[in-house]
């Protein structure tokens, strides 16, 4: 799987810098109410087996080895939407966005 | 001033920002009320007023019985407004009224008369076996400071899980609704303040899962974290609660199997495997999503499945009639949409489903008719990934033990169940599979009285039940020696030779 950047998560990431000091890792994963989202979070570890899947301009994506093998040779966008409900502990919720991935146009 | 404020302290209180947003009906798209919209300073400080009431505060320090004849009480309160309460949570979260009653709003109120039980009639010591011949004994105490975080899906009956535990064993809590739904966990908190509970036990704030949600979970004076919601928050919040060890419970994700085997009711195993998927849309952790049915039976369990499923009326929530109402948000709408559409690029076989219902009354609401995709794989996406939308794969399985195979060829381990008319062959389905909660011939059938956690990474830890209250409670061993002779304490020699 590869997942390609947009200018709209592009400028989430921008936005979210302007308010966060710490690294920042996006991470495809979810379960549950998010079923399988991207999440942008600050200092957070992915697990050791998990591989680099794309990025959006210095920020690598991520992604558990079960979902790249799920997923074979997807190609994806990262992009963004408003949602001023959106959960999700996603750091851009703050700001009434929320990343989403998409099949590229 | 906003319709629903915070609840801090005791106190109802705007968010310091002055901001709030608005919650919507999904059959609709209506507004229903605006909320105040917490952010960190406002959480900092239903944090603190927790930590006093803990600290200082007669809540710990109250018996069993006393705290349990407050939880009562709050258990009453909320049978009393049944039909408001159940009318607001369909109003709020779009699921039924009729499910409201049933499972909502009579299973919050169970939840509470359940825990003031434990609270009153469970030990709070016990004799340990002893150590050097001196006897030990064990003491139940209250963790202390719990943040709570809940899910959209069943907002009343998931906040019950978290507050009536937490509060029966004597913690103060702060709580956290989803912000599409917080509306009844407001309610709850007007009960909460009606009979009189004690002002910082139990505190509501609603806002963004990653300013308030954040703090909850890390901050230093917060003792226990406990979440239901999604595998990666659940991993977040591990994180977050790391670097001051606190405890954590979390109920995550799921993508539950519900094994047919070739000797059913072909009636009774249809319409309980959809209802294993379709309540409330799917949109519940422990949906039977993915049914794994004997090649023998294959074929015309499909058509039993199909021909049921399209009696399923969708339609305004409130109508009692109504059997499906809307999906929650146009979020989640939009992320079925992209997993049926998914299926069908997978090569799954659409049998009935697969599109927004037509009609006038649909055209504002987030509705999507239920929908069943037949010859899936297991290793295909929408048999892996938790869609949590109106969406059953139905898989074949040669037999049992390639049943269980598959049931168990998931990420998750929340719940499953086994359709048979044969109920130790059931047994022996049921007791292979790894996972928290089994049903044989039937499901969803979650109880106040019975422990639901997660294998795998479907959660840690347990709620409801004795396990469930437990989780609430340190366990503090107390060893007593009566003796005070130095020279008959032989385990000092190992320092002391002479």
């Amino acid at each position: 799987v590869r997942v390609h950047s947009s200018p709209e998560a592009e400028a989430v990431v921008a936005a979210v810098r302007e308010r966060r000091r710490g690294t920042l890792t996006i991470t495809l994963s979810g379960g549950c109410c998010d079923s399988t989202a991207p999440f942008l979070f600050e200092d957070h570890l992915v697990g050791r087996d998990w591989l680099r899947v794309g990025a959006v301009g210095d920020v690598d994506v991520w992604a558990s080895p079960q979902l790249v093998a799920l997923w074979g040779e997807d190609e994806l966008v990262l992009s963004a939407v408003e949602d001023p409900l959106a959960e999700s502990f996603s750091v851009e919720t703050d700001l009434g966005r929320r990343l989403v991935l998409r099949a590229p146009s | 001033m906003s319709d629903y404020q915070l609840y801090i302290d005791g106190q109802w209180t705007e968010a310091e920002s002055g901001e709030s947003f608005p919650t919507f009906n999904p059959a609709t798209g209506e507004k229903i009320a605006d909320v105040a919209k917490a952010g960190e300073a406002d959480t900092v400080k239903a944090i603190e007023a927790a930590r006093r009431a803990f600290d200082e505060g007669p809540w710990p320090r109250m018996s069993g019985k006393e705290r349990a004849d407050v939880v009562r009480r709050f258990g009453e309160a909320i049978f009393a407004k049944m039909a408001d309460l159940a009318a607001l949570e369909a109003r709020d979260g779009g699921g039924t009224v009729r499910k409201g009653m049933l499972a909502d709003v009579g299973t919050c109120g169970a939840t509470f008369q359940k825990f003031a039980e434990y609270a009153e009639t469970l030990p709070d010591r016990e004799d340990l076996p002893p150590a050097m011949g001196k006897p030990n004994y064990l003491m139940y105490e209250p963790i202390g400071v719990c943040a709570q975080i809940t899910p959209w899906n069943f907002p009343l009956v998931m906040a019950s899980w978290k507050i009536a535990p937490a509060i029966a064993a004597g913690n103060t809590i702060v709580l956290k609704p989803a912000s599409v739904t917080p509306l009844t966990a407001l309610e709850l908190a007007k009960i909460a303040d009606e009979i009189g509970l004690p002002p910082g036990v139990m505190n509501v704030v609603c806002g963004p899962g990653a300013s308030v949600g954040e703090v909850m979970a890390s901050h230093p004076a917060v003792d226990k974290v406990a979440f239901t919601g999604s595998t990666e928050v659940g991993a977040r919040i591990m994180q977050l609660a790391a670097p001051t060890v606190k405890k954590v419970t979390l109920e995550l994700g799921g993508k539950s199997a519900a094994v047919v085997t070739d000797d059913i009711d072909l009636d009774h195993a249809a319409k309980g495997v959809l209802f294993g998927t379709f309540f409330h849309n799917g949109q519940v952790c422990e949906s039977g999503t993915r049914a794994v049915v004997n090649a023998n039976v294959y074929d015309e369990f499909i058509d039993a499945l199909v021909e049921r499923a399209e009696k399923i009326t969708l339609g305004d929530p409130q109508n009692p009639m109504t059997d499906q109402g809307p999906l929650v948000s146009a979020g989640q709408l939009e992320t079925t949409e992209r997993y049926v559409a998914l299926g069908l690029e997978e090569g799954a076989r659409l049998v009935t489903g697969g599109k927004r219902p037509e009609g006038e009354e649909f055209a504002n609401g987030f509705y999507y008719e239920p929908t069943i995709f037949a010859d899936v794989d297991n290793s295909m996406r929408i048999a892996q990934e938790e869609i949590f939308g109106p969406v059953l794969s139905v898989i074949k399985a040669a037999d049992d033990d390639e049943a269980v195979r598959i049931a168990n060829d998931s990420i998750y381990g929340l719940a499953g169940a086994v359709w048979s008319n044969d109920v130790e062959r059931a047994k022996g389905i049921a007791e292979r599979m790894r996972t928290g909660t089994v049903w044989i011939n039937d499901h969803h059938l979650l109880t106040p009285d019975h422990p639901f956690g997660g294998y795998k990474q479907s959660g840690v830890g347990y709620e409801m039940g004795e396990y469930g209250y437990r989780e609430y409670q340190m366990k503090k061993r107390i060893h007593v020696d009566d003796d005070t002779n130095a020279a008959s304490h032989i385990t000092f020699s190992m320092l002391h030779s002479s």
